[in-house]
Formats: C-alpha cells, structure tokens, sequence
C-alpha cells in the first residue's frame, strides 16, 4: 500500500477506495460544480451525490443557484459611451488602431 | 547609421507599433464589457466604473509589452483592474481571513438542510432567483464579492482568480464560499419577504453575517 497523500477522500460506508462520505461530499460540493478536483475527485463526488437521497437536493440547489448568477453575466452592459471614451484616451496615448 | 538604415529602423518601428496596435485591437479590445463588469463589481458605482476601466485600458494598452501573447487576456485584464482600484483607494483593509473553505462549504450544506425543513426551500424553487440576485450581489461586500463575481459571473479559475486578487487560492475558494453563503442568507430572506415560505413552519433566524 502507498501512503495516503492529505486530501485523499476518505472511505464511504461502502468500503471502496475513491467513495466519498457525506462529509466529504459536502466539503466538496463547491469545488465538484466548480470542476476543481482531479478527474478521479470528480467521479467520486459525482457517484455520491447522484445516488444519496440526502446530499442530492443540496447539489441540485448549488447547480440553480450558480445557474442564476452565472445568468446575471447579461445583465450589466457597459454604458454606450463608455467605448468612445476609451478609444479616445488610448488614441492620445499612441493606439492607431482601426477602431 | 545611414539615412537608409534610419529610414528602414523608421518604417519597422512603425510596422510594430501597427501589429502591437492590431494585436491590441484584437485581443484586449473585444473585452471592454466584462471588464467594466468586473470594475462595476468593485466601485459599484457607475462613473467610478467607467472611470477605472479608462484607467485600465490606458495602462494595459502602456504594458502590452509585458502581456504573453496566446496567455488569457481577460485574466490579464482583470488584474490589471483590480491593481488600478487598490491604488485608486489606497485603502488599509484589516480583513479577518476565514476558516477554511472545506468548513465553509459544509456550513452551507447544513443551511441548506435548515431550508429545506422550514420550507423556504419550496419558496425559493417558486422565485425567479436573477432579480434577488442581482440585489444581493450588490449588497455583498468585499472581498467576497469580488470572488463570486470573477469565478461566479466571469468564469475564472480559482487560479486565475487567485492571481487576479494577489491572494492564495485556499483564501479564494474560502471567500467564494462564504460569499455564496450570504447571497444563499439573502435569497432566502428574499422569498420570506416574498411570502412565498409558509409563516408557520419558518423559523425566524437571523442571517450570521
């Protein structure tokens, strides 16, 4: 057996290696949606909250609520002026650019 | 140097200085609107946005010496504008950095569960979220709020973000998380206000933040 590096997961009721636990799934819900774990952090995260009827809800609430602020992306348009203004001050400071 | 050599030194110069400008046009140009996202995010205030993201172009378009081309230019950018805001304010902070993010995170699961027992969780499922977002977002202070809006609203990294914020990536993940945790408070203070929560079942309970 290799030593265990820190951030492994740890062992799920089921007894196999890479499950997670509930604990453990939920430590690492942010960082599963956020797709910031190894591939094999990913899998088990993912056989985890898809088929615990506890960590379930939690997941499908996480994924909506980043659905909704991901949306507010098309919200804040920059005033139409702002453009004129920039390409203005860059042409002071050198830009010959064609816009 | 003869006139030739001058004249040709004259005319390279100037085909440079027309592919940095083409470059530029191409590359940093098409990101005008996410960056002034981004400045709205931090001055939340119209004028001052407008004002920062001048001051960020000016100086991305003085140090396009230093950008790699083929690297990510709204990260570029992006860091470029929050360096602009700091120095704008010249602000001591005396920020309280967080408990980890692993202890955030699971603080949100066990909110969550709360919701879902004293049925804002229903109510929230029958709300448009976008507008009380946008509100709470706006309510949210620094520095979480600069965290959700780059990984939440600009799709960075917790790297790229990390960078961004000249902080470690564990002091991003703890932020994002606990920005998302007050805008998750503020939702559900939204759909109570709403109606939507049954009174007789809701808890009172204050929002820790």
């Amino acid at each position: 057996m290799t030593s265990t590096p820190p951030n492994t997961p740890s062992i799920g009721s089921h007894g196999h290696a890479g499950e997670v636990n509930c604990t453990r799934a939920m430590q690492q819900l942010w960082d599963f949606l956020d797709r910031e774990l190894t591939d094999e952090q990913l899998g088990a995260v993912r056989r985890h909250v898809e088929s615990c009827s506890s960590c379930f809800p939690h997941k499908a609430w996480a994924e909506r609520f980043l659905e909704a602020l991901h949306s507010l992306r098309d919200e804040r348009l920059m005033p139409p002026e702002l453009k004129a203004r920039v390409m203005e001050q860059l042409r002071a400071a050198g830009y010959a650019g064609t816009q | 140097m003869t006139p030739e050599e001058s004249q040709s030194s004259a005319t390279s110069a100037a085909g440079s200085n027309q592919r940095r400008d083409a470059d530029f046009e191409r590359v940093a140009l098409p990101w005008m609107n996410d960056v002034y996202r981004f400045a709205y995010s931090l001055t939340r205030n119209e004028s001052d946005a407008q004002d920062l993201v001048q001051e960020t172009y000016l100086r991305a378009f003085r140090s396009w010496h230093t950008f790699q081309p083929g690297s990510d230019a709204r990260r570029w950018l992006f860091t470029i504008c929050r360096n602009a805001f700091l120095r704008s304010r010249e602000r001591t902070r005396h920020e309280v950095e967080l408990e980890d993010g692993d202890t955030e995170a699971l603080a949100l699961a066990t909110r969550h569960r709360d919701m879902l027992n004293d049925g804002t969780d229903r109510a929230l499922a029958q709300i448009d979220l976008r507008p009380a977002l946008t509100t709470a977002l706006e309510q949210l202070q620094e520095p979480f709020r600069s965290a959700v809006i780059l990984v939440d609203v600009e799709d960075q990294s917790y790297d790229a973000a990390a960078e961004i914020l000249g902080v470690p990536i564990g002091t991003v993940r703890s932020r994002l998380f606990r920005g998302r945790r007050q805008l998750q408070e503020r939702l559900a203070l939204y759909a109570k206000d709403a109606g939507f929560a049954s009174a007789g079942t809701a808890k009172e309970k204050q929002s820790d933040d």
